[in-house]
């Protein structure tokens, strides 16, 4: 009996050994497991996929952009339109995993109605329960035209309505077929191209903006009651870098409005230096330049790539949108509606909700204001000068019989010297906003470009002309 | 028949989980597989007729068996569930291992002498390991099998009986007085020092084996079981300092040279740096385990044969997948039963012998289960070892049941002596 004290106290730290495990079991499944069991080897997720019809994805006016269908006893994907979506809804693939919307919404299109589910369990019936169906605001008509215009052309084309932030088409150049077949045929080819064809150049692709920048530069000339006016010679040595017009093009002596039109360089460029660092920099931000968009399929944040203080030749540089300014065509999109929505900017959006297939709401989304470029005031100052640009300057080739076009082009440089990037940013109609548009071509030059008509042809299309 | 109801009461139960588990996998998995059916009708024959001989004849304590074939069901209805052919065979184990375990009590029980055996046992474990380093062959990175007639077995199985019967001889065999003659050896064994230094040689002795075998999970076992028994019985603080001092120093010679150990330490802090090779497995266990969740996702409806070896080592996480970590945790709470057994029989036991074999038994159980399940939690670095009782395989279900055994005839002594009282 003389050791039956210590065999208890053994007995103690054993019982401390079961308690622990106890504990950690239970600590583990409330604290860590949630995000754990999100990692993509744990094949449940594929397997409780694969028990649910994929949801299908409409545009707005209901054409089916995407659909699950069985084959033999495994489901597969279908997307009718192949190269047209690629990036916006993306592909949804047992090798290759997932991108865009097919990614971001997975959650959604993977999930069937719980309520349904419920129901179902009970019915006799075992048919495969459905995911929820994705409603996009995507145009497909419009994205039809887009994608047929830009063939042949690298570049992106990206439409939203101001008012609500709206996407209505979001197309890139070029792209790549996401069906299953296709895409495993090609997959080696695609990532080897040097196209990069599965960059999404809207929402990714970050370009020197040009010209376009000139929006901003001048909301920011105004706001600081430095847009006076100025004779232009057609060139200028600003802290012994040269700024010429495109092609010397003498304006001589020009307010704000003419030197937007016709996009002198000699003045937004002087208008640069005298804004300063600190506010051109903050009314970029205003812009969503340098900013995080929270988007529904993945972007890159366009950026004012100033670390170190900035010279006079960098913020004359900015001031015509050159220097390390990098864009993205969302971006200058959302630039354009700004101004046509009174200086508001609306958090632009592809999905406008999820039904499950019993009609249940899902998901949905309601429009938000994102950022406040400017008062309505010098948006409407802008306004007048971009419906200027296009009777009268640079943009003519948007116009349109009856129809008021805004607009402002942009020929950027890039480190190749001879082939400029193309760009025009517009909306329409000025009087009352319905569509904003973004058209970028890569190293397209100046001649060889067509974005101004390619945004006219949307205009268009879009307001039924 | 009022007081029966202490005994057939948890035999329901038992009979209802087997039932319960069998429609469940009839149901999850679309099919009534009359192999299963029959497997768990036998299981339940088996249970029933140990039942009945516990009953009718004075064979001891009734919660052993009880608790341990709770266990063995859950066992063959995750085996079932996880392949047929697996569940067979447990089934079979688990009859032999029950009709052993009966047999061993009565033997062990009727058989006096047993603490004066200790150079035939500590000679046995040697030849078993010599026997293994000769002729084994290695699964799972353990040189640890030898292979008799058909069958496969962990001759380290049977050794950790015979340490803890050599344990409980050397600390509680009565010390002889000196005599004239006796050699110098003998003269030293027979005090206090020559006990804890005879015990600690065949530990490290045993433990040397089990290291040249690379079974690391055993070794641990070995190395608790015999410090619970020098805190116990060794009165003699130094040798505790020194064991720890040794521990220490193992552990970092191990870490710091041995990649075998690296690995498993470095999967054990970040698993998911290696996730497609060194940390497969473990992360497979915790993605069963975390899917689970609290509820589980139903016998036969989880997907736990995506963790590589889940019929062995790793059935504690599909049952956690499958029956929830609330099935998880009964689980564990009847390993905590069973070792609070033993440690109960060996409280009440008057025997000094016995109280120490009973103790030895109880600290190996509750160590062995916590080094598999804190493995397979990711609680503890993982170390291949069976789960007592559940996990696939037949050296370790008949050990433990021999183990049982003795407990069982333990209990018995016990009732006679109180009887006779």
């Amino acid at each position: 009996m003389k050791y039956n004290g210590k065999i208890i106290t053994v007995m103690v730290v054993i019982c401390a050994m079961f308690l622990s495990l106890a504990v950690y079991l239970t600590y583990f499944t409330i604290v860590d497991s949630g995000e754990l069991i999100e990692n993509k080897f744990n094949k449940r997720i594929r397997e409780r996929e694969e028990s649910i019809l994929r949801g299908t994805i409409f545009d707005s006016k209901g054409e089916i952009l995407a659909y699950s269908a069985m084959d033999g006893n495994r489901q597969k994907r279908y997307y009718p339109f192949k190269e047209r979506y690629a990036h916006v809804i993306g592909y949804n693939s047992v090798t290759y995993d997932k991108s865009g919307l097919e990614n971001t919404f997975n959650d959604i299109l993977v999930k069937a109605d719980p309520f349904e589910d419920i129901s179902g369990f009970f019915s006799m019936n075992k048919e495969m329960p459905k995911g929820a169906d994705l409603y996009l605001t995507i145009d497909n008509s419009l994205t039809a035209i887009a994608e047929k215009r830009m063939r042949g052309k690298n570049g992106a084309v990206v439409a939203l309505r101001p008012k609500t932030g709206e996407v209505l088409c979001m197309y890139s150049n070029p792209s790549f077929d996401p069906n299953e077949e296709a895409l495993s045929k090609n997959f080696a080819l695609l990532t080897k191209s040097e196209n990069a064809p599965f960059l999404g150049r809207a929402a990714q692709g970050l370009y020197p903006p040009g010209s376009t920048f000139k929006i901003i530069t001048a909301a920011a000339a105004i706001e600081e009651g430095v847009a006076e006016n100025i004779i232009d010679e057609g060139s200028v040595v600003i802290d012994g870098y040269p700024v010429e017009n495109y092609n010397g093009k003498k304006l001589g002596e020009i307010d704000i409005t003419k030197g937007f039109a016709a996009s002198s360089n000699v003045m937004f460029a002087s208008y640069g230096v005298k804004i300063g660092e600190k506010r051109l920099r903050a009314v970029a931000e205003r812009f969503g330049i340098g900013e995080r968009l929270d988007f529904d399929i993945r972007t890159s944040k366009s950026l004012f790539n100033y670390e170190n203080r900035m010279g006079q030749t960098d913020l004359a540089a900015v001031g015509i949108g050159q220097g390390k300014l990098l864009v993205t065509p969302l971006n200058m999109a959302l630039v354009a509606s700004a101004i046509a929505n009174d200086g508001v900017i609306m958090k632009p959006y592809i999905v406008d909700k999820a039904l499950y297939s019993g009609g249940r709401q899902a998901y949905v989304s309601k429009p938000d204001v994102w950022k406040t470029a400017v008062s309505e005031a010098v948006a409407a100052m802008i306004e007048n000068m971009m419906v200027e640009c296009v009777n009268t300057g640079t943009g003519t080739g948007a116009q349109i019989n009856g129809v008021t076009v805004a607009g402002k082009t942009g020929t950027a440089e890039n480190e190749e010297s001879d082939k400029t990037h193309a760009w025009f940013v517009c909306y329409a109609p000025a009087e009352d906003p319905e569509i904003a548009i973004c058209v970028m071509q890569e190293y397209a030059g100046v001649t060889g470009s067509n974005c101004a008509p390619i945004a006219r042809e949307l205009i268009k299309y879009y307001l039924g002309k | 028949m009022k007081n029966d109801n202490y005994i057939v009461r948890p035999l329901i139960c038992i009979l209802a989980v087997a039932l319960l588990g069998g429609v469940l996998i009839s149901i999850n998995t679309g099919a009534v597989n009359p192999d299963t059916t029959m497997l768990l009708g036998g299981m339940c024959l088996t249970l029933a007729v140990v039942y009945a001989l516990l009953r009718f004849f004075p064979l001891g304590d009734h919660y052993i068996f009880m608790i341990t074939s709770m266990l063995g069901v859950i066992g063959v209805i995750m085996l079932l569930r996880l392949q047929t052919g697996h569940g067979q065979k447990q089934v079979i184990w688990f009859s032999v291992g029950a009709g052993l375990f009966l047999v061993t009590s009565l033997v062990y029980r009727f058989v006096k002498h047993w603490n004066k055996l200790n150079k035939l046992y500590v000679a046995g474990g040697i030849m078993l390991f010599m026997a293994t380093a000769l002729f084994g062959y290695s699964s799972g990175g353990a040189k640890s099998w030898l292979r008799l007639g058909g069958f496969s077995f962990q001759p380290s199985e049977l050794v950790k009986i015979l340490f803890i019967l050599t344990l409980a001889g050397v600390f509680t065999n009565e010390y002889k007085k000196p005599m004239e003659n006796d050699h110098k050896i003998k003269t030293f064994y027979n005090t206090k020092l020559g006990r804890n230094c005879a015990a600690t040689f065949v530990a490290y002795l045993f433990l040397l084996f089990l290291l040249l075998q690379r079974d690391w999970g055993t070794a641990v076992l070995f190395f608790a079981v015999y410090i619970a028994f020098m805190a116990v019985y060794g009165e003699d603080k130094r040798f505790l300092i020194l064991n720890g001092v040794a521990a220490v120093f193992v552990s970092i010679i191990g870490i710091k040279f041995m990649s075998h150990i690296q690995v498993r330490i470095a999967t054990w802090l970040r698993p998911f740096d290696d996730i497609a090779g060194k940390g497969y497995q473990i992360t497979q266990s915790l993605f069963a385990i975390g899917e689970g969740g609290f509820t589980g996702r139903g016998i036969g409806a989880g997907s736990p044969y995506y963790i590589p070896e889940v019929h062995s080592d790793f059935i504690f996480s599909a049952i956690c997948e499958e029956m929830g970590i609330l099935g998880g945790l009964a689980v564990i709470m009847l390993y905590f039963v069973l070792v609070y057994r033993a440690f109960k029989i060996s409280l009440s036991t008057n025997n000094d012998f016995n109280k120490a074999v009973a103790m030895g038994i109880g600290v190996m159980l509750g160590v062995q289960t916590f080094i598999i399940i804190g493995g397979v939690i990711k609680f503890i670095p993982l170390t291949g070892i069976t789960l007592p009782f559940i996990s696939y395989g037949g050296s370790s279900m008949v050990t433990t049941f021999l183990a049982l055994g003795i407990l069982q005839g333990i209990s018995a002594r016990r009732r006679e002596i109180e009887d006779e009282i």
